[in-house]
């Protein structure tokens, strides 16, 4: 026990001086004293049968490194004599060769025999199962998974940085340093079969930083694909960690390590291996749901493209950060918002008590200042980058395409956008469905076809995030063929989503294809054409309160616009009275408030109520009897008519009053209350009553199923 | 501590052979019922409640408590009694309801709330068979100390039963 503390500690103590070596550039003690955190891991794993030679061994190696640090000069060799027997099979490992002048022009290197040797002994190798570590405690495991999470987010991007430029050494240090930390905590938990993957990876990863190898894009396929390995294999050792189940391993381990291997030796892949990979890595990808179709068509018009360049999304400086369990910060979220209400209670109570008292009119605008500066705060809290997102959608693009055999560009702007947490987890769904959508539909699929129509040959998908309005926008814009809107409006007629076309505007068909189980595509693949996706799109952006719009130009492409509130802990809410209740109506639904006028109104066989609006017809439905209020019919012109949109078609809801308009914390309505038709939750207003809040998709359902006429706009 | 413990676990035995303990007693007219004094949170004078469109009839609404919003449930209501006018001794006994794997909080709208009494095990009789037309299924036994009979009832099997009937209606509305 205690040795392994000790031995913990001095691995992160190399750690360290590897750290401060890379930093000065010292590459020899960079290596160095990664030989002795192999090292330190490679004991832990054999145990304590050899600790008399380590304490010696290490003592050497501090020597080296307290040499090499004295002298400070480029260039500097490691004496291999100075280096003790135990220690050499790492260094070898890592230095390739130990000769004092290494031969640069060796470019296939030994394999390191080190600690793939040692870690086979012990669990390979046709085990169908995980090699699993004797002990784990849940802690130590949730603070890995968090780290290699971390690490593999860190490597995704700098990968596809790495393969648009593969002369990026900066990219290339992190991705290796990241693997090589991963290997590092691995080891320590003892997860031989995360260690023997990072371990190739990290080899091949560190002939190309000494520029052994060069970093094509065969190689990305494979370390993307090993990266996908890690994290499934993490999802296998969290379910032994959670149940005890020994997992089995990954099917592609082996074959993975073994094209590590071969690339490491220099070898280039053949394209079908690297084809059959993506497969594979698609398939994990993919959702549950399967992709609609977007209709296009051909014939293109010259379109001028500038040739897009890879965005540079480096992470952001790292600031410091603590970890907090998001239960507890929604909790904390959710609490500000009742001080804030809490406050405007308070406030409203003592200033019609004591009107003329400045003193405390001073003290009440100071804590209203504090009360409102503690909520932006906390709202900021959950806020996050967009750009995780998108370099997941980067990722996408990037095996679709060759999936499809299409040369696509992706680039992102505003990646620094940032966006409630919660929102970003429930757009990537969407999100995904819309990218596969273009990719597959949108973009042409020959190379000929783009150049007939004057377009570049490299297609490029654009994805952007942008503030405006207290909404954040986020497009996805393809340079394809665009929609075909005369082929949608056949097949809407003819699957009966729609009778006619007359009437019509361009947005309307266009968003024809949001309509549940329509498709165009002549055959479906395993990419798309089931007619689902873009249903599941514009379901989950309606659950979000945001709204979908589709433009597109016929020949030169065509941008999915998605508008979504910034934090779905608070909505903007117009208040209304119906009789002495009070309802919220989420203010991104109004389109307008109306007080009709008797020469406007009409009825059918004198119930469906209709209101003419700019020479349309709009039916309109009263909340009083939609909830069984009881109240007998007053005349329209006495209240006032909400006008919502609700999938392209406008109605409207009679209240008695408008109150206002203000910012509403949105709440559950407590326990059996959440299945409630018309119902979304609720709000506590300023005076500490509830006031319920209303979903428009829901009060037409609502609506239908009372047996009123509805009446298209 | 140990007390708590022992008792609680004398409750879950089948049978409910033993269940003796603390419990806070209510009026619902002339009725007296009790409810397991470690299922209550706090009591509050009774206050308006929110109306919340297509809920069941015995949810009178949502109230504010303390920036939670909570159901009220009108226990004449439920017990199919006669609604009756506010009196001022109206109250809403605050009950934590076990859901299995989390909590809830629910409101209770009482007629009046009476004491906190200790029953023992032997003054309890079990449920009598009172026909199909009463549901007996959430009531614990019958105490009979003191002059008045009580009838202890069991809130969260209660409430559970209450919240699959609004699931089954809510999924009934949205079929037709």
């Amino acid at each position: 026990m205690q040795v392994e503390t000790i031995l913990d500690q001095a691995f992160q103590k190399y750690r360290d001086v590897e750290h401060e070596c890379s930093q000065s550039g010292l590459n020899m003690g960079v290596k160095l004293s990664e030989a002795a955190t192999r090292y330190c891991v490679a004991t832990r794993l054999m145990a304590e049968d050899s600790m008399f030679a380590t304490i010696e061994a290490e003592l050497a190696l501090i020597d080296q490194l307290l040499e090499l640090c004295q002298s400070e000069e480029a260039g500097n060799q490691v004496n291999a004599s100075n280096i003790p027997d135990c220690l050499m099979p790492y260094c070898q490992s890592i230095f390739g060769n130990l000769t004092p002048k290494a031969t640069p022009s060796a470019s296939t290197t030994p394999k390191p025999p080190a600690q793939l040797a040692l870690a086979s002994a012990k669990s390979e190798p046709t085990a169908t199962h995980c090699s699993v570590p004797s002990e784990l405690d849940a802690d130590s495991w949730q603070m890995f998974l968090s780290e290699v999470t971390d690490h593999l987010n860190n490597i995704e991007p700098n990968l596809l940085e790495l393969e648009n430029n593969p002369d990026d050494k900066e990219a290339l240090n992190t991705v290796f340093r990241s693997f090589h930390t991963i290997k590092g905590n691995a080891g320590f938990l003892d997860l031989k079969d995360i260690i023997h993957v990072t371990h190739e990876a990290e080899t091949l990863l560190d002939l190309a930083r000494d520029n052994k190898i060069r970093v094509v894009s065969s190689s990305m396929d494979v370390i993307l694909r090993t990266v996908d390995v890690i994290r499934d294999l993490m999802q296998r050792y969290g379910t032994w960690v959670a149940d005890g189940t020994i997992p089995l391993r990954h099917p592609q381990q082996d074959q993975l390590i073994s094209q590590l291997k071969r690339l490491a030796a220099g070898e280039i892949l053949g394209t079908d291996e690297i084809v059959t990979k993506n497969d594979q890595t698609e398939e994990e990808h993919a959702l549950s749901n399967n992709v609609e179709t977007l209709p296009i068509s051909g014939n293109a018009p010259a379109q001028a493209t500038t040739p897009a360049s890879a965005n540079k999304n480096k992470p952001a400086a790292a600031a410091e950060s603590v970890k907090v369990d998001k239960d507890r910060l929604d909790e904390l979220i959710d609490l500000i918002g009742e001080l804030v209400i809490a406050e405007s209670m308070v406030s409203s109570v003592v200033h019609t008590l004591d009107v003329n008292n400045s003193v405390n009119a001073r003290k009440f605008s100071q804590l209203r200042k504090i009360t409102r500066e503690l909520q932006e705060l906390s709202l900021s809290l959950r806020m996050v980058p967009i750009n995780g997102l998108f370099q997941r959608m980067a990722r996408l693009v990037r095996d679709l395409s060759r999936k499809l055999g299409k040369d696509i560009d992706c680039e992102i702007i505003g990646g620094e956008t940032d966006l409630d947490k919660n929102i970003i987890e429930q757009v990537a769904d969407p999100l995904i469905h819309i990218v596969r959508n273009s990719l597959d539909h949108g973009i042409e699929p020959t190379k000929e076809e783009r150049r007939a129509n004057g377009k570049p040959e490299r297609a490029k998908i654009t994805l952007r995030a942008f503030y405006r309005g207290g909404n954040i926008y986020i497009e996805i814009e393809d340079d394809g063929r665009g929609l075909n809107r005369e082929r949608i409006l056949q097949k809407a007629i003819s699957q009966g989503v729609i009778s006619s076309a007359e009437g019509m505007t361009e947005n309307e068909i266009n968003s024809l294809i949001f309509a549940p189980g329509f498709s165009t595509a002549a055959e479906v693949t395993d990419l798309s054409g089931r007619g689902v996706g873009m249903d599941v799109v514009r379901r989950n952006i309606d659950a979000l309160h945001g709204s979908v719009e589709i433009r597109s130009k016929q020949g030169h492409g065509t941008t999915v616009s998605l508008r979504l509130p910034l934090t779905l802990a608070i909505i903007d809410g117009m208040v209304v009275r119906v009789n002495q209740q009070r309802y919220i109506i989420p203010t991104l639904s109004i389109l307008q408030q109306i007080r009709p006028m008797e020469k406007d109104l009409a009825t059918i066989q004198g119930q469906g109520e209709l209101m003419a609006v700019r020479g349309k017809n709009i039916s309109f439905f009263r909340l009083s009897e939609l909830f069984d209020h009881g109240t007998p019919r007053i005349s329209p012109t006495k209240g006032t008519i909400v006008l919502v949109e609700i999938k392209d078609k406008v109605v409207g809801f009679f209240v008695d009053e408008i109150i206002g308009q203000q910012q509403v914390v949105i709440k559950h309505l407590g326990h059996g209350m959440d299945s409630l038709p018309g119902v979304s939750g609720g709000a506590v207003l300023p005076d500490g009553q509830v006031g319920v809040i209303l979903d428009v998709h829901g009060l037409l359902q609502l609506a239908k199923t009372k047996d009123l006429p509805i009446v298209a706009a | 501590m140990s007390e708590t413990a022992t008792r609680t676990a004398v409750l879950e035995t089948p049978g409910g052979k033993d269940l003796s303990g603390k419990y806070l007693t209510f009026k619902l007219g002339k009725e007296e019922f009790g409810i397991e004094i470690l299922k209550v949170r706090e009591i509050i004078g009774s206050m308006t409640t929110t109306f919340v469109p297509g809920a069941p009839e015995h949810i009178t609404g949502v109230i504010n408590l303390r920036g939670k919003i909570i159901p009220v449930m009108d226990l004449r209501q439920r017990f199919k009694m006669t609604p009756e006018a506010n009196n001022n001794r109206n109250c809403i006994i605050v009950v934590e309801i076990d859901l299995g794997d989390k909590t809830a909080d629910m409101g209770l709208l009482v007629d009046m709330v009476s004491e906190v009494m200790n029953i023992g095990g032997n003054e309890i009789e079990p449920a009598p068979e009172l026909g199909m037309s009463i549901d007996t299924s959430y009531i614990l036994g019958l105490a009979k100390s003191g002059p008045d009979v009580k009838i202890l009832i069991d809130i969260s099997r209660m409430l559970n039963q209450w919240h699959y009937l609004a699931l089954a209606q809510a999924d009934g509305r949205s079929a037709e």
